[in-house]
Order: structure tokens, then sequence, then C-alpha cells
């Protein structure tokens, strides 16, 4: 909300602009930006027009000779509404306006042949307005050669930030409250007098509220015989200032009530409301099904049935607490008004608001909570303004239906709840002298505790702890003490659920991969089509646009733009790694203790790694090694030997959606799938936008792996005994596959020792190509032996060894080379 | 020559120029040899069993008895002599071998090194790293909670009701009706708090998300974290100490911090916390540069910058989740983990975190010590 220093001068003393922005935030009130007209413009001061004439070449320029109370200069001005005679803003050579785009000095320069040797200022040049239409004209009485900014007392605006609680402090004169309850101030007594003439109103309309609750109090006041027309200056100024357009005076009064009271007012035009029992009548209703009503913007609303209305016996005149409609407008014929100013319940316009997608000022209010015992003082001065700036007359008295109106509450505070909160010592009567400036009256107090009366504006105040608060904001934050908690302090680990994700990140950080971050979304198209591996990817229902408009499924995608991102900047040698929740739809229905859980998606923490180009970094010493499938699975591997799972493990030519059909494997524990690796198909990456192949990507869940058993370590006695070791070559069908044999060896390699000799089996070479037939693979296998309690002889190893040769070439179909 | 000539019964004026020949022989031949071959050929054609100082010594035999020593000991200096080439001539082919050696085994010094890659941590979860790390210390525990939550767990719980203006502050992602993306990690309190008794003192890190289009301060989705701590007498000063902790772990023991009041639903008190301003050390001026008259662009020139929210956690989100107020209590914080990082660095842009463009990425990664 934008506030004016100049206009809060209306009900308190004003400090310095940053000594005020600093009591603000220290009772809570954030000052988001301050529109200071003094870094705007400077040296423009009062002249004075003394002759204006017709430009001879140009007719939309004057020519003017302007004075300043010692000097004359000659300026040439476009605007039309400069003339003889007038107080104007003027910009001598050497004065400067500064904007967001730059600064601009005044100096003498020819325009159509003429010198001129300054500029009449409008007040959008010196930042008071939006846009305006011609010079500043100042009031006559202006003194000459003044600086304009201080003798016309211009001060800074205000942006404020006002929390959702506090829809007191949504005008001046609730934040003038605020500021004389810092300062030590009160405010200033105000000196309007309403003057009421002629009829009482209670023979003029009539007023009925059918939904008292949604309505507790309606205040119709009348003003007949009133012109419309233009506001007076101070008056647009003052709106202008603080962002609000003048419209006709009628409309500028309920604006300007409501920027000084917070009471959100309307004007309807009375000529246009309906009669009932002869009168014109507001009735307060909800709204009937499929009623229509055009809100004063012109925009056509069908009402829903919990919309509340004020209407007159025929039809809907506005939205209640939300905005007028056009049928009832305050037009140039409107001679005769009716005021309303009402309380109307936060939760219902709240509702309207929502739902018609409007959030005007007065929703803003009373959504939050206006003074329910507000209406009839803004009324009030609202009909004594509009009687004093568009003439007519003020009806006596004004129409009331009220019920149920929120009333006045007390709410106590015990004295020792303030130090058990805040932690600072406090007693009864220092609370009460705290909590007294802010309208919180003592009513009832002991040692122990004291009751308080809270103003009717602070719907925010209803229990202790508001109190407490309270206390806070007066003592000061910055003067509550700090201290570290004492006494032991609990150490526990990080519990699983959070540190399985951890092991991860450090494996992948120490296999040398680099982390990255994308958004939980994107895009359905990409996501989809993973939904047999995956599931399906939950779909949100007011997405920012159609490429956020799904929870990813797979990690894959959003990793692809960050390859195509860097691959862009000529980052090839890509080695890279996320660990993120990935979500789908659930299947069936779900078991769960909290039955809130039943309604949500699945949801799994996922590792993604992704290898893409040089080895590493395509250094001298690589001469040009390209990453390829089983730098992938040594990553996956370490991932995996984290948890502890180096046996159990296996990797299965698998069948997915984008991956290599040759170079593509799951990954399972036990029987348990828990990811693949794979590289992408070719054909994929080509249909990716920017995207550079071969890459290789691995996906894993991370629940399996941290619901895997940690196996407890205990010391193991190493080997004394020598091993024996033994090689073999194989030619086999590619499709036996090295795991396969390697078990094999592992089983039986032992022969009658038994399978506890076979120390380790591992592969050593592999080669296909020259002198190997097409489909089959030489494979060369080592096998280390060893006992634990004896050295092995070789008489033992070696028939051991040609016997699972023998089951080789049976079994695989393997020829020994 | 005259040995010759002057043959004698004696072979001994023949051994004395036989010594001499083979002295000279083996002198040269050994100053000669230059590898380990050579050398080996030479001692055995002067020292083998069947080398020249050999067949010498077997000619003594010859002699008579009492010249017997005298010629013995002749050739035993000549054999001394020998053995002395030798030697040397082993260790001049020895040394060489070395240098060889030595040789083969040059290296360009100033190649760059070859290097185990060492991985990247992203600039996001660096400072999520610190913050868990500094709070650690005071007993603080991880805890995680679902993305996807229930309307209770992300709003109802913590006080924010259906039809309540301060949901304005969040503007939230549906799935439906009653499943909203998390708009801050404060789910992960509530369920924290149903699900255990308090003393309760966790942090909850994470990504979150809020309807805001992208721009160089705004992201749809970012991270935050969040610490909770419930206990029996838990005040607003143990909030305000715990904090200052944070800030000057985070931000540098010279950090000054200033709490002002502000509001959240499910906080208080609550307040907002700003620590002076990183770019122009809480000046408000645009310092060391020409413009020191203008406001400093990040704190717009009142010296400070928010970092954090926090509060004592309100009554009534205790009693949803099931504990009396009157017996427990307790403060919440929150803080923008992008923020702190753009802050902490001088990151201009929050899109950057999203780009992952490597070299941003691994540019804030410093050894871990």
């Amino acid at each position: 909300m934008h506030v004016s220093l100049e206009w809060l001068g209306d009900f308190v003393q004003v400090p310095a602009a940053t000594e005020l922005r600093a009591i603000l935030e220290r009772t809570g009130i954030e000052v988001e930006s301050v529109e200071d007209p003094r870094e705007r413009s400077t040296g423009v001061v009062v002249g004075e027009v003394l002759e204006c004439t017709k430009h001879p070449k140009a007719d939309k320029l004057n020519v003017c000779t302007v004075g300043d109370g010692s000097a004359t200069f000659t300026v040439v001005c476009g605007a039309q509404n400069v003339a003889l005679g007038q107080r104007i803003a003027f910009a001598r050579p050497g004065a400067a306006f500064f904007s967001d785009e730059g600064s601009f000095k005044i100096e003498k320069r020819k325009l159509r042949g003429i010198e001129s040797t300054g500029m009449i200022a409008s007040r959008e040049e010196m930042g008071l307005e939006e846009k305006s239409e011609g010079i500043w004209v100042l009031p006559k009485d202006t003194p000459l050669g003044e600086d304009v900014l201080d003798t016309l007392n211009i001060l800074p605006t205000f942006s404020l930030g006002i929390t959702p609680n506090r829809p007191d402090l949504l005008s001046h004169m609730g934040v003038a409250r605020e500021i004389a309850a810092a300062t030590g101030q009160r405010l200033k007594t105000q000196n309007w007098r309403l003057s009421e003439k002629g009829r009482d109103a209670t023979s003029m309309v009539r007023v009925m509220v059918e939904e008292p609750q949604r309505c507790p109090r309606y205040i119709a006041r009348v003003v007949s015989g009133l012109q419309i027309g233009p506001s007076p200056d101070w008056l647009k100024q003052r709106l202008a200032v603080v962002g609000q357009r003048s419209l006709n005076n009628v409309v500028d009064v309920t604006n300007y009530v409501l920027l000084e009271m917070g009471q959100p007012l309307h004007a309807f035009d009375l000529s246009m409301l309906a009669l009932d029992a002869n009168l014109p009548t507001i009735r307060v209703r909800c709204a009937t099904e499929g009623e229509v009503l055009e809100t004063l913007e012109g925009v056509e609303r069908t009402l829903d049935t919990d919309d509340l209305v004020i209407a007159d016996p025929k039809r809907a005149l506005a939205l209640a607490g939300v905005m007028g409609g056009a049928n009832s407008e305050v037009s140039e014929r409107t001679t005769d008004i009716l005021i309303e100013s009402a309380y109307f319940s936060p939760a219902g316009v709240r509702r309207s608001a929502r739902r018609h997608g409007l959030h005007t000022e007065a929703s803003h209010r009373f959504e939050r909570g206006a003074d329910p015992a507000g209406p009839l003082r803004a009324a009030d001065r609202c009909a004594q303004l509009v009687a004093e700036i568009a003439g007519g007359n003020v009806s006596k008295s004004y129409v009331e239906a009220a019920q149920g109106v929120p009333g006045p509450i007390e709410v106590q505070l015990r004295t020792a709840r303030v130090p058990k909160v805040l932690g600072i010592e406090v007693d009864t009567e220092r609370l009460v002298q705290l909590l007294d400036p802010l309208d919180i009256k003592c009513v009832r107090r002991t040692d122990e505790t004291a009751r308080f009366a809270i103003p009717s504006f602070r719907p925010d105040l209803t229990r202790e702890i508001d109190l407490v608060e309270e206390v806070a904001r007066r003592v000061g934050f910055d003067d509550i003490p700090d201290r570290l908690p004492s006494g032991a302090t609990e150490f526990k680990p990080t519990p699983k659920e959070r540190s399985f994700v951890e092991m991860a990140r450090h494996s992948l950080l120490a296999a040398g991969c680099t982390e990255v971050v994308t958004f939980g979304f994107g895009s359905p198209g990409a996501f989809s089509p993973h939904s047999a591996r995956h599931g399906k990817p939950v779909r949100l229902l007011n997405p920012l646009g159609e490429a956020m408009s799904a929870m990813r499924n797979t990690l894959l995608p959003n990793m692809l733009q960050v390859v195509a991102h860097n691959q862009r900047q000529g980052l090839r040698n890509l080695r890279i790694f996320e660990i993120g929740k990935v979500f789908s739809e659930h299947e069936g229905v779900r078991d769960c203790d909290d039955e809130r859980d039943r309604d949500l998606p699945q949801e799994a923490w996922r590792a993604g790694v992704l290898l893409s180009g040089g080895r590493y970094d395509g250094r001298w010493y690589e001469a040009g090694a390209r990453c390829d499938f089983f730098d992938l699975r040594g990553v996956v591997e370490e991932l995996l030997e984290v948890y502890g799972l180096k046996t159990g493990v296996s990797f299965r030519r698998a069948d997915i959606y984008a991956m290599h059909p040759h170079a593509c494997a799951e990954v399972l524990i036990g029987d348990q799938n828990i990811g693949y690796a794979a590289q992408l198909h070719p054909e994929f990456i080509e249909a990716g936008e920017d995207l550079e192949g071969p890459i290789f990507f691995a996906e894993i869940d991370l629940e399996p792996l941290g619901a895997a058993e940690m196996r407890s370590v205990h010391h193991a006695v190493l080997p004394r005994f020598p091993k024996t070791r033994r090689d073999v070559a194989l030619l086999l069908d590619r499709e036996v596959g090295a795991a396969q044999i390697q078990a094999y060896l592992k089983a039986e390699g032992g022969g009658k020792l038994g399978p506890e000799v076979v120390e380790n089996v591992d592969v050593f070479d592999v080669y296909s190509g020259e002198n190997i037939p097409e489909g089959k693979v030489s494979l060369a296998f080592s096998i280390e032996y060893r006992a634990i309690d004896r050295t092995l002889k070789d008489e033992e190893v070696t028939p051991a060894f040609d016997q699972v040769l023998e089951g080789l070439q049976q079994r695989f179909g393997a020829e020994i080379r | 020559m005259g040995a010759k000539n002057t043959a004698s019964p004696t072979a001994e004026p023949d051994s004395k120029t036989a010594l001499a020949a083979i002295k000279a022989a083996a002198v040269e031949l050994c100053a000669e040899a230059d590898t380990e071959d050579a050398v080996t050929q030479l001692r055995s054609r002067f020292l083998g069993k069947k080398g020249e100082i050999s067949q010498q010594l077997r000619g003594l035999s010859k002699l008579k008895g009492e010249e017997r020593p005298a010629a013995g000991e002749r050739i035993n200096v000549v054999k001394r002599v020998v053995e002395a080439a030798l030697a040397k001539a082993q260790e001049r082919v020895r040394q060489a071998k070395v240098r060889a050696a030595l040789h083969a085994g040059w290296v360009d010094v100033s190649l760059p090194g070859r290097r185990v890659p060492s991985g990247g941590q992203h600039p996001l979860r660096i400072i999520e790293a610190e913050i868990v790390s500094s709070l650690r210390t005071l007993g603080f525990t991880v805890a995680d909670g679902p993305l996807i939550e229930h309307d209770w767990y992300n709003f109802e719980s913590l006080n924010l009701p259906p039809d309540h203006p301060a949901r304005d502050m969040q503007d939230t992602f549906f799935i439906s009706e009653n499943v909203v993306l998390r708009t801050h990690t404060s789910n992960v309190q509530t369920r924290t708090m149903v699900k255990l008794e308090p003393p309760v003192r966790i942090l909850s890190p994470g990504m979150v998300f809020r309807k805001d289009d992208v721009d160089p301060t705004h992201s749809p989705v970012f991270h935050q974290i969040e610490g909770l701590w419930i206990d029996d007498k838990v005040t607003f000063a143990d909030l305000k100490g715990v904090l200052r902790k944070f800030a000057a772990d985070i931000f540098g023991p010279d950090a000054q911090l200033r709490f002002r009041p502000s509001f959240f639903p499910f906080t208080e008190p609550s307040t907002e916390i700003d620590v002076t301003c990183v770019v122009c050390e809480g000046s408000g001026r645009r310092v060391h540069t020409q413009e020191e008259h203008l406001n400093c662009r990040v704190c717009r020139g009142t010296g400070w910058i928010e970092i954090l929210g926090a509060g004592m956690v309100d009554p009534a989100v205790l009693e949803m989740v099931g504990y009396d107020p009157e017996h427990v209590q307790g403060f919440a914080f929150g803080a923008g983990i992008e923020r702190i990082a753009m802050l902490r660095w001088g990151i201009d842009d929050i899109r950057l975190f999203y780009e992952n463009d490597l070299r941003f990425v691994q540019h804030y990664n410093t050894p871990i010590i």
C-alpha cells in the first residue's frame, strides 16, 4: 500500500523519511520502496507566467516570459494549459530531472528559432504522478522564487508491505496510529463536522439485509442535489501521489475516505434504484441461480448462488464488498446518491473475489477484516466531503441494518507467559504500559494476569499469544536478548530416510561426476513415453504452461536439457548426476496409516547418471578415449557397493524405451529391479533438439538401496598361505555373456576341493574381431585358488581346473584357446 | 725382443715380460670396455680359471722353490692391478647404465598431471550442506517429507485454513483439490510432529514450488531449508541465539543481524531477519564505484538484506499436531537456499542454478578439508 508522508501529517507529526522508515520496520511494517520526489528533480522553483504568446513558427508551441521574482526568462512551452498569470513549477537552466532512464539537465536551447532558457514542468516530470496532461499549475499564492517541493511541502511516499493479519494498517489513519504509538504521540483531532439538512434518510431509502451473517452491518447515507464534476486539485493530487486515478468528485471522495480511514465505500446513483413500498430499496442477498451482473469495468459476470450481492427489488447492483455494477454507477447526470458503508464478513468476500478473479481495494480490506465499528464514521466523513466538494445536502440521519456485528472482545494475558515465550523479564504493570499506546486497554488486572479490551480495528488479536506478540513488538525484537540454548544437547545420527540419499551423493561425487539440479516438473510429452517403465506422470491442474505441466517420472528428459545446454556451450565431456524425487500416479488403493496420504501420488528418490564425450576431460594422456557403457556401469557398481551391495547384483539385458537395443541392461538386486544402465538409442538422440551422442545414462532407485540390510563389518583374518592362479581363454557365443562364465567358474572351479578355494574369478581380456568368427567372442579368465589352512598343491588344483574346463566346453560350448 | 735373445733356462724373464704385457693389455682393454658383457669377457680372459693370470700362476710350479715367492708376488701385484681395472670398468659401465636408464625416464615436467576426475557439488547443495553442518552442532537432524503434499500438511495444519487471505502469500500449484506441490518445506515439520513426541529438533531442506514466472529473481521451483525446535522451554531469545550462530557460520562472524516483526500464519511472534548487505557492507551506497552517491542495487539503500523468516510456533499449530501448547513450545525458521547462495557469492540470476552450465556449477567447489 502506498502512503503519502504529507497525508500522514493530517494525523501525526511525521518524522523525517529515514527515521520513519526505521520506526516502521521496527514495528513490523515493511517499507518496500520509497518514492522521493527530491530524487526526481532539483532546482525547480515557483515561477509566474508574465507573458504568453503563440510561437510565430509553430502553432502548438507558446512563447512565455517567466519571472521567478528576481529575473525573467524566455521559455518555449508545448503545453496547451499554459496561460498568463499562472504560478508554475519553473526549471531554470541548471535544474535537472532524473528518471529510471537517466538524467536530463535544463540548458539554453533553440526551439524553432527562439532561444528557450528553462522549462515549465509537469507533475509527471517531477515524479508526482504517472501521467500528466499539461503543466503543473500551482496555487495563486505560492511564493515566487521558492523551491517548489519545499514551499508546497511535497514529501516522499512509501510503498508498504502490509501483512495479511493487519487490515487496520491499510489506511493512512491506521499507519498514523502505529506511528503515534511508536513515537509516544497522540493522534491529532480531526475537526471536520458533518452538517445534515432536510428530510430524514429513513424516509428516503430502505435497507433489507437478508444475509446478516454475510453482512452484519450496512449503513446508507443519502446526499441529494449534488453536481458531478472534476475533483479539486488537492484531492486529485493526494490520490495521484498514492497511485490513484481521479474519476469524478464523488468517486474520488469514496476512494479518498477508503485510503484515509480504511473503510471501503460505494456510491449508488439513487435514481437508478427500483422502488419497494414507494422507496428506493437496497436488498443484501445471495445471487440467484444464473443471475448476471455487469461490473464497473464492463465485464458481464454470471453469479454463483454463494455470491453476496447488493440489489434493489429488481436486480443485482453490486458484488458485495468487491465491486459495484454498471447499472447503478454514478454518472455525469447523477444528482442524488446513496453512500454504502458496510461490514462484510471476510470469508464470503474472499470466495466471491476469487471466484470472479477480482482483486479490488475493497475486497482486499474486507477479506482481511475491516473494522466492524468503522462504517458509521466513514459514511459521515464521505457525506461531509461529498457535500463540501460536489455540493448538495446530506440528509438527516442514516439507515442502518445491523445484526450480529462482531462485538468488542477481551483477551487475558498471564504475566508469566511473556517470559516463558519471549525470554524477557516483565511484570504486569509493564505489560499494561506497553500495550496502552496501541489502544489495547487493561480492564482488570492482578499481579499474575491482566485482561485487555481489544480495539475493534484489530481482528488479529483474539488469543493470549497475540498479545505476547504485541508486547514483543513494543519492546522491540532487537532488544530481546539472544542466547544459545543451554543444557545437554542430544546428538542424533541423520535418519536413514535421509542418509541413504547422502550416501549416493558421496559415491557419485567420488566417481568424478558433477551434480546438477533440475526442475521437479517438465513437459508431459517428454515424460509420458516412459510411462511403461516409470508409471504415469502426475499432471498439474494449474501449470505455468504446457512445458511445466507434469511432474517428472524419470530424471532423463530434464538432464538431457542440461546436456543440450552444455553441448551448445562447447562443453562435450560430460559426467553428471542428479539425485531427486520422481513421481507417478498411484495405481489402485493405497494402504496408509494416515488417510490423507491416500490421495498422494507415488514419490521416490532416484539417482540419474549421465556420461558423454571424452572419458574424462580429453586430456593428452587419454589419447582420445571416449566413455562407453562400461564407464557408466562402473559408476553404477561403485554406487551399489556403497550400500554393501557387491554380490547379488546383476545386470540383465533389457529392452527399454529410448535405449539402445543392444547396449541396455536392467539392474537387479536378486530379483528386484532397481533401475537400468544403457546407451541412449541413436535415433532418440537424433530426434532430440541439439543433442550429440553417444550418451550413456543410468537411473537407479535409491529407496531399495537404503532398505538393503547393511552388513555389520567384522575383522577378517588375512590369508597366510599363498594363492595359485590358472588362466584360460575361451571362444564363446557372445550371447552367453561373461557373467555366466564367471559365476560358473566361481561355483565349479574348485571341483572336489569345493567352491571355498576359489578366491576370485576375473575377466582379464575380451577380444573379438580378426580371427574370431562373427557372433563369437574370446574371453580370458583368471581363477585364483587359495585355501585358508594350507598351501594348495599343483596336484590338487590341476585336476579341479581341468574338470571345470571340461564343464565349460560341455555346458557353454566353449572352445578352449 | 731381448727376452727372446736372452733365453734362459728359467721362465722368469719370459714371465716378467708376459706379465707386463698382460697388465698393459688388461688396463688398456678395461679402459675401453663399455658394456657389461665386455667387462665379463675381460674378467674371464684375465681372471677366469683358464685366464691369463691363472696361467701365470700355474707357471709358478715350473720354477724353483726359492724363486716362487717372488714370482708369485709379481703375479699377484699384476692380478690386483687387473682386478682394480676391472672393478673400475664395471663401475663405469654400471654408472653408464644408470645414466641411460635415467635418461630414458626424462619427462616434460611442465605437462599437466594425470588426474582422477573429482566430481563437483551443485552450489545449492554446498550451501545446504553448510547450513546442515552448522546446525548439526546444536543437535539438529535432517528429516524428509513428500514434495507432493496433502493440503492439510501444507496449509491447514500450519494454521492456514481454506479461504484464508494468507494463502495469497504463496501462489500454489494444484494436483487436485486437496493435493498441492508443497509451497514450503514446513510440511515436514507438521509431519514430524504428528509422528514424534517432543523434544523435536529437525532440519528440512528440499525442493519447493510456487507459481511464479521465471525471471532473474523468481523461479517456480526453488529450495528451502527450515528448522524446528520444540521442547518445554525454548524461547524467542533462543531463536535469536540459534539464528545468530547460523548467520555467523554462513555469512561470517562480522555479519550483523536485525530482527523485524512480521507475520506468518504458523508462527507467533513472527520475525523476518536481515543481515548486513554483503555488497555494500551495510553502507547502503554503491561503494567502490563511480556511483557512490546512489543507493546500493542489492539492498536498495537500506544496508540490510532479508535472509530468514522465523518465529515461535503458533499454539494453533501445536494443537493441530496433538501437542499441548501449555507444556511444549518452540521455534521454527526458514530460508531460501538460492537466496543465500546468491547473496553469499554475488550471483545475480536465479536461473543459473537450473541451467546447470558445468562451468557455473563447478566454479563454487572448493576442496573439502
